[in-house]
């Protein structure tokens, strides 16, 4: 019968498109999950902080509740402690970035070199990332106290102080007290990225060079150095982003002062929102934390050529 | 007193007893291994089932999500904080499990590691899966998923420490003594007790030790876990 035929002819092609279709489907459906929770927690409320940023939003004022359009964000070009904590959150991150640099690149290079004892030396390098910014909040803050810490104690016998110094207390040694934290923290985190890049340029590159006659520092530099830059420029750009949006350990350690000479803009966006209650402003804050993120990003990506280069 | 770094007597395990009798530092345990548990899988699932998503099937728009969740990384948690707690407020989520787990349940960073790890999973033995009978689902779950159990291992064990190591967050969701994960335990025990550091001490080494001891146990894929993320501290 002609139906048979045709049912033939027309299934072929229906079943190959319902098949693509299905397969259109499946990719989706397997973001669905992602794409709920991301939304819900992230995008969605990124769009909300830019509303609540236009608008006058205190919590515990709420009969001056009210729409101020750009208002929030001329407060801030004149609010002196948001441009001072922009400038505290430059020296924080360019100081810990910084030094975790340098002090993980030691460290990696001295890791690379193999000694007795080695395994037990890596693993206790990584102790400071693990242990919870908490813990190591509370635990630099006892040692840097002016009366029992023990790094007065150690500078006062060594006759490298005189007196008895307030570290966190101090307006001048705070940053740098934080920072010397925030380094010891961050240092394996370097370390481990670059040991692991160290150990994947091959052998032969060393060889070859040592048989031309390269000098050490000449092999660092020729050889080490441009091998392991897609790795120092990943490490570095999330470091700096990760440093920038980083609040917990000044937020336990000195609370921002003394005289917000430490306050940061994240750990100043926290205290607006959760200290003082502001949420409009605090969004607007916020707001702008995320632009300069974007900034930065985008400039940094611009400037090493790309992610996409890297993996 | 001269310097030293021993004791003068080793009669700590005393301390520790004080520490969970002034304060339930077992029940601040106890919540913190759950809520990081929690985390830990559903972080696992949703990454794995986007990571599929995103290495094995083309569809329009593919790239540009993958990318705009990628960006997703750099978002501070202060721009989402405040509408993010004005929500969980409003839902009657303070002071409960969900509530402190609510910005916790994915991991960007997942997404990222997950399709990494699927996109080298070969594609035919996925379609020898499909003509063996397999459907979407066994070719998933049979398939994908043990082909990258080392990444998963990874994941699991990073977001664990991520959400264990979670402060200001559980701060601002927890009023209740019986909610406070160890972070916040560990802080309010040292407000109260400032003076005494042989308790405070030894509630410091409690909040670390499962870190710790998950860290020694584990510590190959501690390591890998530390290169690969290269993401968050």
């Amino acid at each position: 019968m002609a139906p048979s035929d045709a049912t033939v002819a027309v299934a072929l092609p229906r079943s190959f498109s319902s098949r693509r279709a299905r397969e259109l489907m499946t990719g989706y459906l397997y973001l669905v999950p992602v794409a709920i929770a991301l939304g819900g927690t992230i995008v969605v409320p990124i769009l909300k902080a830019m509303h609540m940023s236009l608008f006058n939003y205190v919590l515990i004022k709420p009969q001056e509740y009210g729409f101020v359009g750009l208002g929030n964000y001329t407060r801030l070009l004149r609010d002196e402690t948001f441009w001072l904590t922009l400038w505290n959150s430059f020296v924080w991150v360019f100081g810990s970035v910084s030094l975790q640099f340098l002090g993980g690149f030691a460290a990696a290079l001295l890791l690379h070199q193999s000694f007795r004892g080695r395994a037990f030396v890596r693993t206790v390098t990584l102790l400071p990332w693990i242990v919870p910014g908490v813990v190591v909040a509370l635990v630099w803050e006892w040692l840097y106290q002016p009366n029992y810490g023990v790094i007065n104690d150690v500078l006062l016998r060594a006759g490298v102080l005189r007196d008895r110094v307030a570290w966190l207390s101090d307006p001048g040694l705070a940053m740098p007290a934080v920072i010397a934290t925030n380094v010891w923290r961050g240092v394996p985190f370097f370390a481990i990225m670059l040991l692991a890049g160290l150990q994947a340029i091959p052998e032969d590159l060393y060889e070859a060079a040592r048989v031309d006659g390269a000098p050490v520092t000449r092999r660092f530099w020729h050889i080490t150095l441009p091998l392991l830059r897609p790795i120092i420029i990943v490490a570095t750009a999330t470091r700096v982003i990760w440093t920038f949006n980083y609040a917990d350990l000044i937020f336990v350690m000195t609370g921002g002062g003394p005289a917000n000479a430490t306050q940061i803009t994240s750990t100043y966006t926290l205290l607006m929102a959760y200290a003082n209650l502001d949420f409009g402003y605090a969004a607007t804050l916020s707001v702008v934390l995320l632009v300069i993120m974007l900034v930065f990003t985008v400039l940094y990506l611009r400037v090493t050529r790309g992610i996409e280069s890297v993996t | 007193m001269p310097l030293q770094l021993s004791p003068d007597r080793w009669s700590n395990a005393e301390n520790y007893r004080e520490v969970f009798r002034r304060e339930r530092f077992a029940r601040f345990l106890v919540n913190s291994a759950l809520l990081a548990t929690v985390s830990a899988t559903s972080s696992l699932v949703v990454s794995a089932l986007a990571g599929y998503g995103f290495a094995k099937f083309r569809f329009p728009g593919r790239d540009v999500l993958f990318f705009a969740i990628v960006g997703i990384l750099m978002v501070p948690f202060q721009s989402v904080v405040v509408p993010l707690y004005l929500w969980v407020n409003r839902l009657g989520l303070l002071d409960t499990y969900l509530g402190i787990l609510a910005p916790d349940l994915v991991s960007v960073f997942g997404v990222f590691l997950m399709r990494q790890a699927i996109e080298a999973v070969p594609d035919d033995y996925l379609a020898a899966a499909r003509i063996e009978g397999c459907n979407e689902w066994a070719v998933f779950w049979r398939v994908v998923v043990p082909a990258v159990a080392p990444a998963l291992a990874t994941l699991a064990i990073i977001k664990f420490m991520w959400t264990w190591n979670e402060f200001f967050w559980p701060l601002v969701v927890v009023n209740s003594p019986a909610m406070k994960t160890v972070t916040l335990g560990l802080i309010g025990f040292t407000n109260m007790y400032f003076i005494e550091y042989n308790l405070v001490t030894a509630a410091a080494v409690l909040s670390v030790l499962p870190i710790l001891i998950i860290f020694l146990v584990l510590q190959k894929w501690v390591v890998q876990a530390a290169v690969m993320t290269g993401l968050k501290g």
